[in-house]
Parts: C-alpha cells; sequence; structure tokens
C-alpha cells in the first residue's frame, strides 16, 4: 500500500529547492513534489519603510536578476503616486528593461539551457555543465557571450550607476536622462547584439533544431502540458517585457481575458498545500483543480513560452519571423511543450536586441525631461513586468506618509509553481523507479523539466560553497530515504 | 591585458538584507580604508557569473563570505584556498559559485588570479529578511576584519605600515 507522507511545513529548505519522490509498493513514482522557498518574512520586512525605496530594496531580492524587481518596483511607485513619466523616461526604462533581458536570457541559453541540448541530457554528470557548454560550442564563442555580456552591463551601468543595484527607476521617470554624446555607443551596442541574437538563433537551429534526438525530447509527452498561458502584451498584442495588459489564453488559444496591473488579485488567487512553504497562483475565473492541466484546471504558465503563446506576434520583424518559424515547425498556437522555453528564449533575445536598437536610435530618448515630480497622495500601487522568467506584480500599500502599510510580491516562479509541479510530476513518473532511482541519466531528465523554467530561488543565499540548493529525495512506500542527491 | 593597478582585492560577499548574509559586507565596510591604493576594496551582493566581472585580471583576492554550520554554536571562522570549495558542476546561472568562475575564466583564456583565498565566517541564519545580523553573528566581525588584514598583509608587507 502506497503511504501519503506529509512534509511539515515549518521544515527549514535553508533557502534550497527540493525535489521528492515518493514510490509506491510497485517501485513506480506515487507523487514527486518541488518546493520552492518563499521570500519568508518579507512582507514583514519592508512595512515601515519608505515605499520610495522598494526600488533598491526589491532589487536586493535576486542576485541574477534585480533589474526585473526594480522595475517592477519603478512602476508600482507611478501607480501609488499617480505619476506619468515623460516619453523619454518611459523610453529609457524600456531600453534599459530591454538590455538587461537580453543579457539574461544570453546567459542562460548559453550557460543553462547548453548542458541540457547542447551537451546533451545524457551526457556524463562532468560534461553536463557549463564547461561543457562551452567545449562544445567552442572558446570563441563562449568569449562572445561574455564579451557582449559584459559591454550590455557596461551600458546599464552608464545609466544607473551600477548593473546589480542600479539606482535608476524612480517614481514619475528616472534619475539620469541620456546624453546625445552617448547616444551613439547604445546604438552601436545594440547593432551587435541584434547580431548576437540572431547568431545565437543559428546555434540553436544547427545544435538543437537539427539532432532529431533533441527534437524528440521537446516534443514529448513527458514534457508537455496543456494549460493557460499568461504574459504582458502591447496594444496589437503583440509581445512587451516593460509595459502593457497580461493577457492569458486558453490551452486551445483563445484569449480567455485581459487585466492590467490593478486587476491581478481579480484575476488570480492563491492555493496553498501542507507540504509547501509557497502557495500555488492559479487563474480564480477557472477554480483550482488540483495538480493537473487542462481547461478546466486553472493552472497557467508563464516564462518565454507562455508569452509567445498569449501574444499573436512579435513587435519587431526579425523576432516575428523566428516567431512564425517555431509555431510552422511545431504544429502552430498554443505550443504546449515545456521543453521549447529555450527556443522561445532566443526567439525573445531577437526582439529584445531589436526593441533595444530602436529605442537607442530614438531622437526622443535623449531629451533631458526625464521626471515627472509626484504630488498626489500615495495610497495603493500596483506594476507589473515580464522577468525573464515570467510576469512579475509588485503590490504596494502605504500611508499618507508613503510609508508602507502592506507589501505583496508574485514572482514569476511563483506565477509557474504549479505547471513546474506538474512537470516535475509528470517527468519523474515516465522517467524513475526504483530500478532508475540511481541513473543519473534518468534524474537529470527529471530536472529538465524545471530547468527549462529556470526557476529563481529569489533568497538564495551566498552562503558557501555557492554550488546550486537543489535537493533531490526518492522515498520508497514506507517514506525511507533510498536516496538523497544534493545538487 | 595589463594586470589592474589595484591588483589585490578584498571581496566582501552577501546580502545586507538577509541577517547573517550582510557578515561579508560589513567585514568589508569594516576594512575600507584600512589598505594602500594596491589594494581594493569592495563588496558585492552579486552572485553567478557576475564574480567574473569583480576577479578578472586581479592578482590575488580575498573572498569574504559566510557558511553556514551544522552546529553554529562552537563553529568558528575558516580559511581556505579556493580548491577546497569544490569542483564545478552548477548548471543554473543562478547557483554559478567561486569554483564554476575559475573554470569558466581558464576555459576561456581570461586572467584568473593567481591565489583566491577564502574567509568564512560561520553564521545561523542567513535567509530571514532583516538589516540586523544576529547579536553573536556581529561579534565576529571584528576577529574576521583582523584576520583579513592579516592574509592582505602577509601578501603586500607594505600594507603593514596603513592597517589600523
Amino acid at each position: 500500500m502506497a503511504q501519503r507522507i506529509t512534509i511539515d511545513p515549518i521544515t527549514r529548505l535553508e533557502g534550497h529547492g527540493k525535489i521528492e519522490i515518493f514510490l509506491d509498493d510497485s517501485g513506480k513514482v506515487s507523487r514527486a513534489y518541488f518546493m520552492v522557498p518563499e521570500l519568508r518574512g518579507f512582507e514583514q520586512f519592508v512595512v515601515g519603510r519608505p515605499a520610495e525605496e522598494m526600488p533598491q530594496i526589491t532589487s536586493r531580492i535576486c542576485g541574477v536578476c534585480p533589474t526585473a524587481h526594480h522595475m517592477a518596483a519603478t512602476k508600482a511607485l507611478d501607480d501609488l503616486y499617480k505619476v506619468d513619466p515623460p516619453p523619454a523616461a518611459k523610453k529609457l526604462r524600456e531600453m534599459i528593461y530591454s538590455i538587461f533581458t537580453l543579457e539574461d536570457h544570453a546567459l542562460h541559453f548559453y550557460f543553462l539551457g547548453g548542458p541540457d541540448f547542447v551537451v546533451g541530457p545524457k551526457a556524463p554528470k562532468a560534461e553536463r555543465n557549463i564547461l561543457g557548454v562551452i567545449g562544445k560550442v567552442g572558446v570563441e564563442v563562449g568569449k562572445r557571450v561574455i564579451g557582449m555580456r559584459k559591454e550590455l552591463r557596461d551600458l546599464i551601468t552608464l545609466l544607473g550607476g551600477k548593473v546589480i543595484h542600479p539606482v535608476f527607476g524612480l517614481p514619475g521617470g528616472v534619475a539620469k536622462p541620456m546624453s546625445p554624446a552617448d547616444q551613439p555607443k547604445f546604438v552601436e551596442a545594440a547593432k551587435r547584439g541584434v547580431e548576437f541574437a540572431l547568431f545565437t538563433l543559428s546555434v540553436f537551429t544547427d545544435v538543437v533544431l537539427k539532432n532529431k534526438e533533441y527534437v524528440d525530447a521537446i516534443t514529448s509527452d513527458m514534457y508537455t502540458h496543456k494549460t493557460y498561458y499568461m504574459g504582458l502584451v502591447d496594444e496589437k498584442n503583440r509581445v512587451n517585457f516593460y509595459d502593457g495588459r497580461v493577457r492569458v489564453v486558453d490551452p486551445t488559444g483563445k484569449e480567455f481575458g485581459v487585466f492590467t496591473a490593478r486587476e491581478y488579485l481579480d484575476a488570480i488567487a492563491e492555493h496553498v498545500e501542507p507540504w509547501s512553504y509557497i502557495k500555488f497562483p492559479y487563474l480564480k475565473k477557472v477554480g483550482w483543480k488540483g495538480f493537473v492541466d487542462g481547461a478546466d484546471s486553472g493552472v497557467y504558465s508563464v516564462a518565454p513560452l507562455a508569452r509567445l503563446n498569449a501574444a499573436d506576434g512579435m513587435a519587431t520583424p526579425r523576432a516575428q519571423e523566428a516567431y512564425e518559424q517555431l509555431y510552422a515547425t511545431l504544429g502552430g498556437k498554443p505550443v504546449h511543450h515545456t521543453l521549447a522555453n529555450h527556443w522561445a528564449r532566443v526567439i525573445e533575445m531577437i526582439y529584445a536586441a531589436e526593441r533595444f536598437l530602436e529605442l537607442a536610435s530614438d531622437a526622443e530618448i535623449t531629451n533631458p525631461i526625464v521626471r515627472t515630480l509626484p504630488t498626489n497622495i500615495p495610497t495603493v500601487g500596483m506594476g507589473v513586468v515580464e522577468a525573464p522568467r515570467g510576469t512579475l506584480f509588485h503590490h504596494y500599500e502605504t500611508d499618507e506618509a508613503g510609508l508602507i502599510t502592506k507589501a505583496n510580491l508574485i514572482v514569476a516562479t511563483q506565477n509557474n509553481a504549479a505547471r513546474i509541479a506538474l512537470s516535475v510530476d509528470k517527468a519523474a513518473k515516465a522517467l524513475i523507479n526504483s530500478a532508475t532511482a540511481n541513473d543519473e541519466g534518468a534524474l537529470n531528465m527529471v530536472e529538465m523539466a524545471f530547468r527549462a523554467y529556470d526557476p529563481c530561488h529569489g533568497c538564495g543565499t551566498h552562503s558557501l560553497p555557492g554550488s546550486m540548493p537543489i535537493r533531490i529525495e526518492i522515498r520508497d512506500a514506507a517514506g525511507n530515504l533510498l536516496r538523497e542527491i544534493r545538487r | 591585458m595589463e594586470p589592474r593597478v589595484n591588483s589585490l582585492l578584498v571581496l566582501g560577499l552577501g546580502n545586507e538584507m538577509l541577517k547573517d548574509d550582510a557578515v561579508g559586507i560589513r567585514v568589508a565596510e569594516k576594512l575600507r580604508g584600512s589598505f594602500p591604493p594596491e589594494v581594493e576594496v569592495r563588496s558585492t551582493s552579486c552572485f553567478g557569473l557576475s564574480l567574473l566581472d569583480e576577479l578578472i585580471d586581479r592578482e590575488k583576492v580575498l573572498v569574504i563570505d559566510s557558511y553556514v554550520p551544522q552546529e553554529f554554536v562552537g563553529s568558528e571562522i575558516q580559511e581556505c584556498n579556493l580548491d577546497a570549495v569544490g569542483e564545478a558542476e552548477s548548471t543554473s546561472p543562478h547557483f554559478v559559485g567561486l569554483g564554476e568562475v575559475r573554470e569558466i575564466m581558464r576555459k576561456l583564456g581570461l586572467r584568473f588570479p593567481h591565489e583566491v583565498r577564502i574567509l568564512a565566517i560561520p553564521v545561523s541564519d542567513p535567509i530571514t529578511f532583516s538589516y540586523e545580523m544576529s547579536p553573536a553573528v556581529t561579534a565576529l566581525v571584528d576577529e574576521a576584519a583582523a584576520r583579513a588584514r592579516r592574509i592582505v598583509e602577509a601578501w603586500a608587507p607594505a600594507c603593514a605600515r596603513w592597517t589600523t
């Protein structure tokens, strides 16, 4: 008889993510759980602090994608103070954000997606890492990635003071205009960015799409879920990372709903499970039906593939070409194959670079008027952006002096939490049993199921040794630990 | 590329918002102004590949960071070289550590420091949101700063004239 084991939710995860796999009496997987640590105590931590500090405070939640939080917080402050930034400020914000997304996506593709596709999911463990990618694509490509990354980060520093915790976004605008003398630097870098993004697509095409084993993995049922999809779109329903409305499509691709940042609480509710710190957002109007997919389940997905599914196209030409090719290859919209996130990510690199070029070349972007001073009494503010890993909501409430009385964040990984749980469970059931519990290749393929989402453990710390804090536990029907792996 | 003028780096790692995770930054703050110009003291909340930007073209680097021991009580400040931290195996840009950065830089032919020394301070809570460290960890800051000075003085004896 299979045993149900309840994991004490008080158990410290120590900043780690955890996958727990339970086998039944016959040695097959009865259930697999993926647990993401929450931002414990954050809401209490910020109570009493000036709301204007939030772009600085929240950018410290994550050491890898701080710009996403910085931008979501900045937009929440615009809403809090009911202030509309001048056009140059909006363009600067979106340009910086495009630069950040380009850099982040490039990093992910070459150093995260790479181990699964460029090197191969069943390659020896010693090669299945970022070093293996450099070994496969070549040192020159590796240097190009590092060089491009440095150039982009230097540009963010030029406008934001520093790249990791930029002093950039302010309620009603930005801290510093772009000088006409600096504009050519941005334009030239953007052109190189477009070339680099297109080159990345060629790498993906050559290494992944021309490899039948990889394409079979992408389209396999093991990595497929038919859920709803969510992403930010502009007025023409095209992907936009910085602004717009949040659009949701159903598993057939039909528009299910559209809402603004202010309306997120009407659209999304959170489900609680006793075995996890994290709550699982779901679509309110559909309801929580468990960890299942399909049109009757409120589970939805965010991140690159979801954004492309939720939109009607891309706003720049080369990205649009690549978007059309993806859907033509994978059988039309929407695509439900989780591993296609890697492909969608490359397409978004192209869009980010092209959008960067458009904005950098815009004559208005060097206008010195970059701030509208807030004059209204603050009350409630909500902001939304597309972080590289998906839709990110920031919600603040303050007193009249602008001190935080309440804060709520729904980060991208939370939005994906239910779908990630589905992915891990499905992959584990397909690949793991008592015979394969020690099979490194099988375990890696389970990890691929969640790595495609690049879950961001926002409360990850610097404490040594700095390796990926994921723990995988495989238990038998009596709950005895058969194997523990720390990644 | 020529080595930097400030070729020695003292780098405090941590997150000031995550209670004891701030300790690396606090120790670096204590050391600021202690050394001549060839020794740069910095702190950062970044991790992953961003560490590469800090390390490139340095001769020697002292990293000051926290570690979570099995039992905090009785644990001591540890010193080690980078080799003791472990092999590179991360598959996520989120969790690239010093070991991975070293291997990436070597593979790409980038100049990695001749020596990376790590000063690891035991902590009990690096994940709760708070600007205040635990009292027991706060009490370790002075000792950690003193040990950091001794390491830097051994690298550059001229520094001994400057330390306070």
